[in-house]
């Protein structure tokens, strides 16, 4: 995930390439992911509007809730061993999620379209594209600054060999 | 130079690619480029990595051949104006002239601190790392890979999804290349 962050005056920006679709959205730091249509996963992909997880299904909510539990119990996320047990308890699927908000649960990684390849943005393509060609990004900046004397140059060869 | 703009609740952002480095910034619409450190050249790339020295005579004596073959190109491009409900005959004229009398003086200095409005601020292309093709950002590379190779996207898309069952697969994959490549 590409994320940047640039603090100007009083104001502060970040943004965040989707890893399905690659779309960049940039937005201020109060928004929260609700705001913004972020959806995260516990494998650690992030993805836009353009992913919905819909709880409203008992499917996706019995994975939601068994990825959640697990989660909680990992000790840098998790709660204390109390509350922790407070929130096991709670058997309303709703009441559970609020429970989860107050610690860094995400979305299960089943239900990831990134980790079951119903979607993945261009980077992922560019890096098989590399390894497959045994292509190294310098070597291929080195032989277009060896071919082209400028960029307009670049631009026009571009223009006839680019496929349609 | 791209430019993405996000419209969230009340408040507006714009996220750029600096088309030498490949670096994201992200900043609210109230704030220009130039005060996000961003330089915006003639032929439209923008730069936010690398700055031209303007100390160096070969960079200064390049800016304002750029600069004056730009006030030219305006002055030209005014004396073909027709008037308009915005800008009279006379407007257009008086703006002519306004650009002869810079383009008369000869000292660099005195040139330079005659210039006005955007001018000030104008950075020509020949000064742009892009152009040069000094520093170009990733996505051209792999512009050019694709073209190059004559790859479709869409078709290694459906090649890496036939090969690879899903992520986890994909990603040994990558690794055991990588690994390859440094320890061959």
């Amino acid at each position: 995930m590409k994320i940047r962050k640039g603090f100007v005056s009083n104001s502060s920006t970040t943004s965040f390439t989707c890893e399905a679709c690659g779309e960049i959205v940039s937005y201020h730091d109060s928004c929260s992911d609700e705001d913004i249509g972020r959806t995260r996963f516990s494998c650690g992909h992030t993805t836009c509007s353009c992913t919905e997880v819909d709880l409203s299904k008992k499917s996706v909510q019995n994975l939601w809730r068994k990825d959640a539990e697990k989660q909680l119990r990992e000790p840098d996320c998790g709660p204390e061993d109390e509350a922790l047990d407070e929130i096991l308890k709670i058997k309303d699927f709703w009441k559970f999620v609020d429970a989860c908000r107050d610690y860094e649960v995400y979305n299960p990684s089943a239900l990831c379209p990134v980790c079951s390849f119903k979607a993945f943005n261009d980077d992922f393509v560019y890096r098989y594209i590399l390894l497959k060609h045994k292509l190294k990004l310098d070597d291929v900046r080195k032989e277009m600054k060896k071919r082209f004397k400028s960029f307009d140059e670049f631009e026009a060869w571009m223009k006839e060999n680019k496929e349609e | 130079m791209k430019i993405r703009e996000g419209f969230i609740s009340n408040s507006s952002t714009t996220s750029f690619i600096c088309d030498a480095c490949g670096e994201v910034q992200a900043f609210p619409d109230s704030i220009g480029f130039e005060d996000m450190g961003i330089i915006e050249y003639s032929c439209g790339h923008g730069v936010c990595c690398e700055k031209p020295n303007m100390d160096d005579e070969d960079v200064q004596k390049k800016w304002e051949h750029g600069v004056r073959q730009a006030l030219k190109e305006e002055q030209e491009d005014l004396k073909s104006r027709k008037p308009n409900r915005w800008q009279s005959a006379e407007d257009i004229q008086k703006e002519i002239l306004k650009i002869q009398k810079v383009l008369d003086i000869k000292d660099p200095k005195e040139f330079r601190a005659n210039l006005f409005g955007s001018w000030t601020s104008y950075k020509p292309s020949s000064l742009c790392p892009v152009c040069s093709l000094e520093s170009i950002n990733n996505d051209y590379v792999f512009d050019y890979i694709i073209a190059k190779f004559q790859l479709n996207l869409g078709e290694i898309h459906k090649e890496i999804k036939s090969r690879f069952k899903n992520f986890a697969e994909y990603k040994e994959w990558i690794n055991s290349q990588e690994n390859k490549d440094e320890n061959p």
